[in-house]
């Protein structure tokens, strides 16, 4: 769980986009369109690592900026409201030592699948903009060594 | 020697480290017969019979193992040599055990036409085997911590189901629906 100084912070707008990296290992195939998924399994921490976009944009950096050294990662976004609509807090976690000041947490319980699912429900994509074909990310998988 | 509980007469799987190469064989082999050949086990029974998994480095052709077999195998072969802090959110390499229990629920579930499982590394450790088609989506969650569940939703009838990993009639039920 969240410490108490990890509680809901009010000042991140349910508008917020929070940007979380998703590992290649958990995009999986959607059989029906050909293109990759999130699994769910990427929304199960108790403490959610996410990227507040405002914060990120105050640094003059963009989404990009998330993925620099995590060659293995995509990235996808939920709202803070979302994440609050799943009984999720939201709160800001700065690590200046590793040059994130964008840094934060969703945290709560995400065991019940109502919440992971609907966190993955509510996940967009972000880089790349739209769900790559299950084929691109099959390819990179296995250029990785990972399948 | 692994086994792997197959619902149909089949086979033994090799497997990389570094690369994915297999081997079908029936009846079981030895690995004596492979004394040059560095071998990771696994051990899985099935009252249809016992059939043996062990990762190697061998080149040998498929013959007539159900289709989603290799795949599923690679897909484990990939998570199961993730080091700390895979997912660069601290993950946890995943747990041997795990990969056991699941590829033996697999073995109990699956029917020679299945279609692949996505195989699926959590951040604690575990394992999430999934399918997404025919606008369902099922879900076997083996977390490090607690017990394995299962999560179903027929998206074109909102339907939703959840429940215990061990009610293998109800998963083997859901997959017939998924091939």
């Amino acid at each position: 769980m969240c410490k108490p100084a990890h509680s809901d912070d009010p000042t991140i707008t349910n508008e917020e986009r929070l940007f979380h990296r998703v590992h290649l290992t958990q995009l999986v195939p959607d059989d029906d369109t050909g293109f990759a998924r999130v699994s769910s399994g990427a929304f199960r921490h108790k403490e959610l690592s996410i990227n507040i976009e405002s914060v990120l944009q105050s640094e003059g950096k963009t989404a990009s900026a998330c993925l620099k050294g995590n060659p293995a990662n995509k990235l996808v976004s939920i709202t803070a409201g979302a994440a609050r609509q799943y009984h999720q807090t939201v709160c800001r976690d700065p690590d200046p030592l590793n040059d994130n000041l964008s840094h934060g947490l969703v945290c709560g319980s995400k065991n019940s699948s109502r919440v992971h699912e609907g966190l993955r429900d509510a996940a967009d994509w972000v880089i790349p903009a739209q769900a790559p074909p299950y084929t691109d990310i099959l390819a990179e998988k296995r250029a990785l060594g990972m399948e | 020697m692994a086994t792997l509980p197959l619902r149909n007469p089949l086979a033994t799987v090799a497997l990389t480290r570094s690369q994915f190469k297999s081997r079908w064989e029936y009846p079981v082999v030895s690995s004596a017969a492979f004394p040059d050949l560095n071998e990771q086990e696994f051990t899985f029974s099935a009252p249809v019979g016992s059939y043996r998994v062990w990762v190697r480095d061998f080149v040998a052709s498929m013959n007539t193992l159900p289709a989603w077999v290799r795949p599923t195998i690679s897909a484990f072969v990939g998570i199961q040599n993730l080091s700390e802090n895979w997912d660069s959110y601290g993950g946890k390499p995943i747990d041997r055990d795990l990969i056991k229990q699941s590829l033996y629920t697999l073995g109990l579930i699956m029917q020679a036409d299945s279609p692949a499982p996505a195989v699926v590394p959590l951040g604690d450790g575990g394992i999430q085997i999934e399918w997404h088609r025919k606008l369902q989506d099922l879900e076997i969650v083996f977390p490090a911590d607690d017990a394995p569940q299962f999560y179903y939703r027929n998206r074109s009838t909102a339907t939703v189901d959840e429940g215990s990993v061990y009610d293998t009639e109800k998963l083997i039920r859901l997959l017939t629906d998924l091939a």
